[in-house]
């Protein structure tokens, strides 16, 4: 009945059989959309994470309203100001900031930009000190919107001081599936040197509109600083201290490993600051928790306890990730698919090269982190990495991976050096700061 | 291992199966990305998303012999998305006559007419005439009898047939 047509159909079809087909970009195009693919599926991973975070963080707000009935003043400082719930939700795990409210410390700033095609911006208010600036801000939509982000910030001084930009973090999109009207959020600016100016304008870029937000900030509460000068040492492995100086904002712990220890200290697991009475505060759970690499003079950011006046006060360690110097590299054999050298202990079980993936499987429940820092070849030359990934499966083992481009085609064997590894270093380091 | 069992495999979560099913399939998605969008560049992009779907979907995918059906309707429908997106096919109809002096006439003329077609119609022919995919197959992936997907068909070649006229009569002014 149709047959002219489906004789044309067969000749169209044939028109295709020869056409040229790069393969090499065709298996970068599948390759592409696969590590999208698995990406996403480490974001879902991640968030299922968080909800542990949430549940932790519920309990920490319990234990907050327990905190509110023994202190009146804080439920009706809270009560007072409005939208301040919005801003303690953000807060609620981090004892520094929620003492900064406690104490009055965050200022009310409550300015709002205009009105762009239906939606602004409301700098709710800012919690800052001489190294930092944290804003909490809130997006207005007048339609329900199912997703909002800040998508780009700029920050200066309104009389062109310039700032010495440390870090900057923001625009985790805020999501909701039924949609809001509103979602709330904070920006957090960490500086290299003191800041001297008070008056600043914000511009914030939300769904492509630029707003601009001029405030003024109060008058910083002094650092304290202590110079310390001593010494942690867990399995004969020194750190030294050099200083600890409290911010309202952070802790800041300066410190480096001994050039002369026989490992090599990673990364400080347990890092703490302890006062008389048992109190703790602990790594910073959200947000740049340090600065500065293994081998060199590094900065750890602790939570702060600035508004609490202890008798004394101390930094403990328990314990820390560390391997023998002569081993910070893991030598694989990407074409045979094999180990040729890693840390004693061989807490690496597998590796596996999936394409341009390189999957590392660890003898470990969970480890949730990076393991590598830079791809070498023997030679030394370093090689452009693509993304770290983390997936945790059933069977009390780990699959960490790395994505090397061109790694399929690798016949050499690479080196691949240890940023954190599964092998940890104990003792009981207590050492006073005040 | 054979494709089905690949397609197990995948289903239940292993990345190399379903990277080893996606290699096999990529040259017929590449074609059939490349007869919607003809443009290489846009085919890449279409293999790159595609691949992201696939793997999102597979879970889902109840009959693993209908794999193949299944992964090059999402390609068609990508093509399908895209097309419309771009508005390009009304744009360029008229450019690419001009410069299709070397493509054969009557190819040029059927790509222009299945373009021209409805989104059923546009997938019911790329995968029965391009893909040579069974008349159960298609049904099976779509979930409707094979009397419907018959129909469909038939109407798809009337309407294809009618473009073609309409075609050769503008051609001929």
């Amino acid at each position: 009945m149709f047959k002219r047509e489906e004789e044309q159909l067969n000749g169209y079809k044939n028109e295709f059989d020869n056409i040229p087909v790069s393969l090499e970009s065709l298996d970068q195009a599948i390759l592409s959309g696969f590590n999208k693919a698995k990406t996403e599926e480490r974001k879902s991973i991640r968030k299922k994470r968080s909800i542990y975070s949430f549940i932790a963080a519920a309990l920490l707000l319990i234990g907050l309203f327990s905190t509110i009935r023994i202190s009146p003043v804080f439920a009706s400082y809270i009560s007072e100001i409005p939208g301040m719930e919005k801003i303690v939700e953000l807060i609620r795990d981090d004892k520094g900031r929620l003492a900064a409210i406690e104490n009055k410390y965050y200022q009310e700033l409550e300015v709002s930009s205009e009105v762009k095609d239906g939606v602004n911006v409301t700098l709710d208010g800012t919690i800052a000190d001489e190294m930092g600036i944290v804003l909490y801000y809130t997006l207005h939509s007048e339609e329900k919107q199912k997703s909002m982000m800040v998508e780009k910030v700029k920050l200066r001084a309104k009389d062109g001081t310039a700032l010495d930009e440390a870090s900057i973090s923001y625009g985790a999109p805020h999501e909701s599936e039924k949609g809001q009207h509103s979602y709330s959020g904070e920006i957090d600016y960490y500086f290299e040197a003191p800041l001297t100016a008070k008056d600043y304008v914000i511009d914030i870029e939300v769904q492509g509109k630029e707003f601009s937000l001029p405030f003024t900030l109060n008058d910083f509460k002094k650092k304290k600083e202590y110079f310390l000068n001593k010494t942690l040492e867990l399995e004969g492995q020194k750190i030294n201290i050099e200083k600890v100086i409290v911010y309202p904002l952070r802790i800041a712990v300066y410190l480096e490993t001994d050039p002369d220890n026989k490992k090599q200290v990673l990364h400080l697991d347990d890092l703490r600051i302890v006062d008389e009475k048992g109190g703790v505060w602990g790594k910073i759970s959200n947000g740049v928790t340090g600065k500065g690499s293994y081998d060199e003079k590094q900065e750890i950011y602790l939570q702060s306890n600035y508004f609490h006046e202890p008798k004394e006060l101390y930094l403990q360690l328990n314990k820390a990730q560390a391997v023998n110097k002569e081993e910070l590299y893991v030598v694989v054999d990407p074409e045979r698919q094999k180990i040729l050298k890693q840390p004693e202990g061989n807490m690496i079980k597998d590796i596996r090269a999936a394409g341009n993936d390189l999957a590392i499987t660890l003898k470990v429940e969970e480890f949730p982190f990076g393991m590598f820092s830079e791809v070498l070849e023997m030679s030394g030359e370093k090689i452009e990495v693509g993304s770290n990934y983390i997936t945790t499966s059933s069977d009390n083992v780990q699959e960490s991976g790395v994505y090397i481009p061109g790694l399929s085609s690798r016949k050499e064997p690479i080196k691949l050096k240890i940023s954190y590894y599964p092998s940890w270093i104990k003792g009981n380091e207590k050492i006073r700061i005040k | 291992m054979d494709t089905e069992q690949l397609v197990k495999q995948a289903i239940k979560g292993n990345d190399d199966a379903f990277l080893q099913l996606i290699h096999i399939f990529k040259v017929d998605l590449y074609k059939t990305a490349i007869s919607f969008l003809r443009n290489e560049e846009e085919a890449l992009e279409a293999i790159q998303e595609v691949t992201y779907r696939a793997y999102k979907g597979i879970r889902k995918l109840k009959e693993a012999s209908y794999f193949k059906t299944w992964l090059i309707r999402i390609m068609i429908n990508y093509c399908n998305d895209q097309l419309k997106k771009q508005k390009r096919v009304v744009i360029n109809d008229e450019m690419l006559e001009s410069i299709g002096v070397s493509e054969n006439h009557s190819e040029m003329e059927l790509r222009d007419a299945m373009l021209g077609l409805d989104d059923r119609s546009r997938e019911i022919l790329t995968l029965k005439y391009f893909h040579d995919l069974k008349i159960k197959d298609i049904a099976g992936t779509m979930q409707c009898p094979e009397g419907t997907v018959k129909t469909w068909l038939n109407k798809a070649l009337k309407a294809l047939r009618e473009k073609l006229e309409e075609k050769g009569g503008n051609l001929n002014v």
